[in-house]
């Protein structure tokens, strides 16, 4: 048998644009798998020259799912251009709005996503693996997922005027105070979500520890896990400190200094993808493979600080003695996370001040370098900006979350691969496993659609000659 | 109250002709009164949108239609599953008939009608080609008319 090369293209049920390759030896082993993101965004680039005031607007065009997480990034590294604190209600306020976002896209990824492949069977048709399958068989669990997601993107709707790039985090603060009649609204529809996120929880936890296989072989490894956490160590996404925990859960950077991140994370480039790859500048490249998002959250974390999510949490630590290592556990975390970010938008909006109308400090260009750094869905997401003395961008550096996982999901797509794809004939579930990997953390190439299932996948096994061993097509 | 009637026009206005729906949308919230019809305008169909489908006496999509004689309007029913199957796609791929099946879970499957208006530049950039105000007249015309 001669090598051959297996792709995948497009990986489905992800946003953006990617493709999958497996290569395959003389033997018929998996020798190597990569991911490759093939779509380029740009958005360090042609920011220059624009004035810093509208980076936020600005690269919050760069994702149509998560544009809150580059508001808040964007506008936290303005306000370091400003040199200002910004007022602690337009902080709680910030807070509210990143973690509906995280419902909402947590809820999407959870739900629509990924739940198919859960309660369907990774082995199912494509055609009924989907939203729609779940709809059939399992109506209950699909109008959760809907009102969930729903909720989400009301509270967006409230706080920032609209679903999609609201432009309502600016530079110090927000632009507009909440009112008392947007706030009960909001307070009005927590205890459906509670509920909702409760039942998701109890019975996701027993479909997902029903994969066993799944378990053990989704981008299931030891490395390093960073993001932020607040004073007192419990999760935060919007403020706080970053920390890096190992594979046994030691903390190995505390309280780190996001305007020196750049000691502690550098960037590779490979030549086959446009996504790059951070990695732990202390351990070198590629030793210092490190995962964020919320698998990451829960193992750097020392609580939620909400009730119900810390109970949940202490449970989820119990799954392993060090840090959680599965990737499989992504979906696990973002169930808990929901869960945190409902307590704690409530917690927030019962705050006394949560409706005062100072939301926004106001300065010229103080500083000719911001950086801000806050939790998306997904993981860390970093901004950087240097501008001159007439507030132009001169330079931007971003790292989003998706980027820092990139050399776990390269690794964990050899695993699932190695573990379940031999010799030259190929399953759809096998195919399905590995693209699963890619979906447990949830990246976010770009700011466009959830293709799911729909869109055409064609997969070959080609040898060096050229003749085909053997193909599936779907769409 | 809940309006009977539920508008929803779709389509993204920075694209040219595709904010021909955007443009009916406007000019019938100015001839009909708030409690005949709620006028909802998005971007894209969302499965979020299933709830406040439910339980209305109708609901008109409108849409710019690519690959028909620009100006052509056409009026069909909706109902889930369609032709094209149940469906699995999201967003930029969602469809009426996936809202009326996802309308399912909250409530009454509502009648569905689709207008579609035949448009051709969906470049970067407004407005709606001057050449589709006619159709656009007619199109706003017989929602108006539905609706009452």
């Amino acid at each position: 048998m001669s090598r051959s090369t297996i792709t995948i293209d497009p990986v489905t049920r992800i946003e953006g644009h990617a493709k999958i390759t497996i290569q395959i030896d003389e033997n018929g082993h998996v020798e190597d798998a990569r991911f490759h993101v093939t779509q380029l965004r740009g958005f360090e680039k042609f920011c220059e020259g624009r004035p810093f005031l509208e980076m936020p607007s600005l690269t919050a065009r760069t994702c149509g799912i998560c544009p809150v997480s580059h508001l808040i990034a964007a506008a936290k590294a303005c306000d370091g251009i400003l040199a200002v604190t910004i007022p602690r209600p337009a902080s709680m306020l910030r807070q509210v709005l990143n973690l509906a976002q995280l419902v909402q896209s947590h809820a999407l990824s959870f739900f629509y996503l990924s739940l198919p492949d859960f309660l369907l069977g990774m082995d199912e048709d494509p055609k009924v693996r989907n939203l729609f399958g779940i709809l059939a068989k399992f109506p209950d669990v699909a109008r959760d997922g809907v009102r969930l997601r729903q909720f989400g993107q009301s509270v967006i709707e409230e706080l920032a005027g609209k679903r999609i790039h609201p432009s309502w985090v600016v530079p110090g603060g927000v632009n507009e105070p909440l009112t008392e009649s947007r706030r009960d609204a909001i307070l009005s529809r927590i205890p459906e979500a509670l509920a909702i996120v409760r039942r998701a929880l109890e019975r996701g936890k027993r479909v997902l520890e029903d994969h066993r296989e799944e378990i053990r072989t989704f981008a299931n490894f030891p490395s390093l896990f960073m993001g932020l956490v607040d004073d007192r160590g419990l999760l935060e996404h919007t403020d706080g400190k970053l920390r890096i925990v190992d594979a046994h859960g030691k903390i190995i950077g505390e309280n780190l200094d996001s305007t020196r991140y750049r000691e502690f994370i550098a960037e590779a480039n490979e030549g086959d993808s446009f996504l790059k790859s951070p990695y732990y500048r202390p351990l070198g490249y590629p030793a210092g493979i490190y995962r964020v998002g919320p698998l990451a959250r829960m193992n750097i974390v020392d609580g939620c600080g909400t009730p119900l999510a810390d109970q949940e949490w202490a449970e989820f630590r119990d799954l392993e003695r060090g840090a959680v290592l599965s990737s499989f556990h992504y979906h696990y975390a973002r169930l808990i996370e929901i869960l945190y970010g409902v307590e704690r938008m409530e917690q927030l909006l019962l705050q006394r001040d949560i409706l005062s109308k100072h939301v926004r400090a106001q300065a010229n260009v103080n500083n000719a370098e911001g950086i801000g750094i806050a939790e998306a869905p997904r993981g860390t997401l970093i901004h950087h900006y240097r501008v001159n003395e007439d507030g132009l961008v001169e330079w931007a550096n971003l790292i989003i979350a998706t980027g820092h996982n990139n050399l776990a999901m390269n690794r964990g797509i050899l695993q699932a691969a190695r573990h379940f794809i031999s010799g030259r004939t190929l399953t759809e579930g096998a195919l399905n496993r590995v693209e699963a990997v890619i979906r447990a953390f949830d990246p976010c190439l770009s700011c466009s659609t959830h293709a799911s299932d729909q869109m055409p996948l064609h997969v070959s096994v080609v040898n060096q000659a050229g003749e085909i061993l053997d193909q599936k097509i779907r769409g | 109250m809940t309006p009977p009637v539920l508008l929803i026009a779709y389509g993204n206005p920075l694209r040219g002709d595709d904010g021909l729906a955007a443009a009916i949308a406007s000019e019938v919230s100015r001839t009909l009164p708030e409690e005949t019809v709620e006028i909802l305008t998005t971007v894209q169909l969302l499965p979020e949108h299933a709830p406040s489908v439910a339980d209305r006496r109708l609901v008109i999509f409108v849409d710019a239609r690519a690959g028909e004689k620009p100006g052509t309007v056409n009026l069909s029913p909706v109902s889930y599953p369609d032709e094209a199957g149940g469906g699995a796609a999201l967003t930029h791929h969602f469809r009426p008939a996936h809202l009326l099946g996802l309308a399912s879970l909250f409530g009454r499957v509502p009648r569905a009608l689709l207008l579609t208006v035949g448009a051709s530049e969906f470049g970067y950039g407004g407005p709606v080609s001057a050449s589709l105000r006619s159709a656009l007249a007619a199109a706003a015309g017989i929602v108006a008319g539905l609706s009452r």
